[in-house]
């Protein structure tokens, strides 16, 4: 799959439009790029790894709407279901499965 | 009883964990000898979107918190060692090749430093029913900064 950096430049080079990354290429790149970053996020190991994954925890909170009380009981949810699902203590959740933690956990 | 004057409160839960493909429920629970605080099974819809990926078989051994006494942390902690002692051979019998088995420590911390100790008696016991030792840390400190309202948004852009 061609990413979307080279799509544009061929399109610019070109001069032609019709080059231009269309709806379902941007699509494939948002999926590739979120791939990316969930597997980056997977590797991350070692000092710094969890500042980053609590700003990640508090980011996710943000963007689903969580008030502070809500955020907190948001880490309890998250290490609840670490410790369910049989995953070891480094194994933390990427962005996308926070996201989908986070909406379950606001159905409750 | 006196409670330390901590002002960030941390949480801590020690729990023992089987889990991977497991025998029936009844069957685990006999021969752990110990009836679990938790069992779920794979496959088992656990949400509207998610489904059990393994079987789990969960006792919880100790939960306390930093603002606890000295007295009740070591009451939990003496719980959890001799609880596992008198599970340790079982535990040890335990078919490997199908399941893992470990002892789990969750924390959420609100400090910025801070940490915990294991008694040697629970690391020992811990060995003896030969489990692995798995820490999850998740670090909550209190500067969250909640999301603007939508209301607010509105008056502020007018």
């Amino acid at each position: 799959m061609k990413d979307v950096q080279q799509i544009v430049t061929e399109a610019i080079e070109d001069g032609d439009q019709a080059n231009f990354p269309n709806k379902d290429e941007l699509e494939d790149f948002e999926e590739e790029l979120n791939k990316r970053r969930d597997e980056k996020q997977r590797l991350r190991r070692g000092r710094g790894a969890n500042r980053k994954d609590r700003e990640l925890v508090d980011a996710v909170a943000r963007e689903k709407g969580m008030n502070k009380t809500q955020r907190q009981q948001f880490g309890d949810y998250i290490e609840k279901i670490k410790r369910q699902e049989g995953r070891g203590g480094a194994d933390n959740f990427t962005r996308n499965e926070l996201l989908d933690l986070a909406e379950e956990f606001l159905s409750i | 009883m006196q409670k330390r004057q901590v002002n960030k409160v941390s949480k801590i839960t020690i729990t023992l964990r089987v889990w991977g493909n497991l025998p029936p429920s009844e069957k685990s629970n006999h021969s752990l000898g110990i009836m679990p605080t938790e069992v779920l099974r794979r496959g088992e819809r656990v949400s509207k979107k998610r489904v059990q990926p393994v079987d789990m078989w969960r006792f919880e051994l100790a939960k306390f918190e930093s603002d606890s006494t000295k007295e009740e942390i070591d009451n939990q902690m003496q719980y959890a060692v001799v609880t596992l002692m008198k599970m340790a051979s079982a535990l040890e019998r335990l078919d490997r090749t199908n399941c893992n088995a470990d002892l789990y420590i969750s924390t959420i911390r609100e400090e910025d430093q801070g940490g915990f100790s294991l008694p040697a008696e629970l690391v020992a016991a811990a060995a003896s029913g030969k489990l692995s030792i798995e820490t999850s840390i998740l670090v909550m400190l209190d500067d969250y900064e909640e999301p603007e309202q939508e209301s607010e948004l509105l008056i502020n852009t007018h």
